[in-house]
């Protein structure tokens, strides 16, 4: 059978809303947990668990024609939200009075999601697995368990709703097995009216600063740069510079992904940063790893929510494609 | 107690053994050297020569663990936007040690394949004014690639709010 061949069923599955009995395989659960959220309404409240820490959250989902509105609220700590469209992402950090406003090209060109014909590539590197039955927040669900072939990415188990496939608990596992990252619904309505007003900012913007981040075509470091080792299954997906929202400093990313995991390499001409406020050396937050470094004259800061090691190949192998 | 310490920094042991490890750590400086010589190993076990950890390390993370105010201003600044990972002691350890050598010069130190000790040049006590500012401003500027980062998170996952979900999160040390 060729690739194409194998792909039609599959194209033809993804622009179906799925009903329930038609997810069989472990794949086809994970195309239903990608889809549910562009076709359902839902609102609930989840916990969220990184280390021994636990935040609560509401969030409101709205899905109409294929376009998404979401707010997210913290319920515990600082009365943080975050308001999502297809469009933009505005985040309200009223601790630090500030609005970050983050546009959504990807909105436009949704790529970046799992669709059956990045499948295929996708068990190159992880084994998807159908787990067990359970119960979350009174819901029956089917458990998921994705686990990396190798150890430059982490794993995921996820337990879907039996009835819609929406996402109602994840895990990010190491690949030692730790537990990195947990969220879990632990209220939901799933199919009711997301009113507007469920969906527009409660914080003031008063006494705010506004920051917005914009993607550029001129400016920043002229050079273009690659990485030239890569894990398994890594490709360059986007090569874009944009403008810092706090202080318009333009830099180049390079985004890099297996289709789950993704790395971002941020390259500052070292004429124009400010040497004393780059990111140096290794960092972590659970998942999430990032380390900066001086090379050629750039600073280059690379993160992602991959182990150490892949962070570190990535950076190591680094070169300027050509001279400017 | 010693494998304890191993397999904390190997990330290895459970949230009640992680705090009671902590625990004998923060009222005895013997272990809090070995936590430091096991980083050091692990480090160049995988690698991170260039990136040793400065001297006096865990003294500095024990002053953070004592709610000292030698270096924690700039972890609970970047924490928020980062998504709140300073959480559990053992994260916060991992978090302040990230900032620690993030903060420092970065000194390439040789290590012998027995090495246990830190050769690296004296790094500068993390009192200074302009080191904490200069640290700040790095945050910022993390915070700012993170930002740029989100956007790109596959959303197969865990779901495309989880980056968001980082924003959101509380610093529980505020």
């Amino acid at each position: 059978m060729t690739r194409l061949q194998r792909l039609i069923p599959a194209s033809v599955f993804c622009f179906v809303v799925v009903p329930a009995y038609a997810a069989d395989t472990a794949q086809d659960w994970l195309l239903r947990i990608h889809q549910a959220p562009q076709v359902l309404n839902y609102e609930g409240t989840f916990v969220y668990q990184h280390g021994g820490r636990l935040d609560t959250m509401r969030i409101f989902h709205r899905a109409v024609d294929g376009a998404v509105t979401e707010r997210l609220v913290s319920l515990t700590g600082p009365a943080r939200e975050v308001i999502r469209t297809d469009q933009e992402v505005r985040c309200y950090l009223p601790d630090q009075k500030a609005i970050f406003i983050e546009q959504r090209r990807l909105g436009r060109n949704p790529f970046l999601g799992i669709v059956p014909d990045r499948l295929p590539d996708l068990e190159q590197n992880y084994t998807i697995q159908l787990g067990g039955k359970a119960r979350i927040t009174g819901r029956a669900a089917q458990q998921l368990a994705i686990r990396a072939r190798d150890d430059y990415r982490y794993g995921y188990r996820l337990w879907a709703d039996q009835e819609t496939g929406l996402l109602l608990k994840a895990e990010l596992m190491s690949d030692s097995g730790k537990k990195l990252e947990q969220f879990m619904f632990t209220q939901l309505n799933i199919g009711g009216a997301i009113l507007d007003s469920m969906l527009v900012a409660h914080t003031s913007a008063d006494g705010m600063a506004w920051y917005r981040d914009n993607e550029v075509t001129d400016g920043g470091p002229t050079r273009s740069w690659r990485a030239a080792r890569l894990p398994s299954g890594f490709k360059l997906f986007s090569n874009v510079l944009r403008r810092l929202p706090r202080d318009e400093r333009i830099v180049r990313q390079l985004v890099y992904t297996d289709s789950l995991a993704a790395v971002s390499v941020f390259i500052e001409s070292a004429d124009v940063a400010k040497s004393d406020d780059m990111v140096e050396g290794p960092t972590s937050m659970g998942a999430l790893n990032a380390l900066g470094k001086i090379l050629d004259r750039h600073h280059v800061t690379v993160v992602g929510e991959v182990p150490v090691k892949t962070i570190l190949m990535i950076s190591d192998s680094l070169v300027p494609e050509s001279r400017p | 107690m010693n494998e304890k310490i191993s397999a904390l920094v190997d990330a290895e042991l459970d949230e009640l053994d992680e705090r009671r490890t902590l625990e004998a750590m923060k009222h005895d400086v013997a272990l809090r050297g070995t936590w430091e010589r096991y980083h050091v190993i692990r480090n160049a076990m995988t690698r991170q020569l260039g990136t040793l950890a400065p001297s006096e390390l865990a003294e500095r993370v024990r002053a953070c663990i004592d709610g000292d105010v030698v270096a924690p201003t700039a972890t609970l600044r970047f924490w928020p936007l980062a998504g709140g990972f300073a959480a559990a002691a053992s994260i916060a350890m991992v978090a302040f040690l990230g900032l620690q050598v993030w903060r420092d010069p970065i000194v390439p130190v040789a290590v012998a394949p027995t090495a246990v000790a830190v050769t690296s040049a004296p790094a500068a006590v993390a009192t200074a004014v302009s080191d904490e500012a200069r640290a700040r401003r790095s945050e910022a500027r993390l915070h700012d690639y993170l930002f740029g980062h989100n956007e790109f998170m596959p959303t197969g996952s865990m779901g495309n709010m989880l980056p968001y979900v980082r924003v959101v999160a509380d610093n529980p040390e505020k």
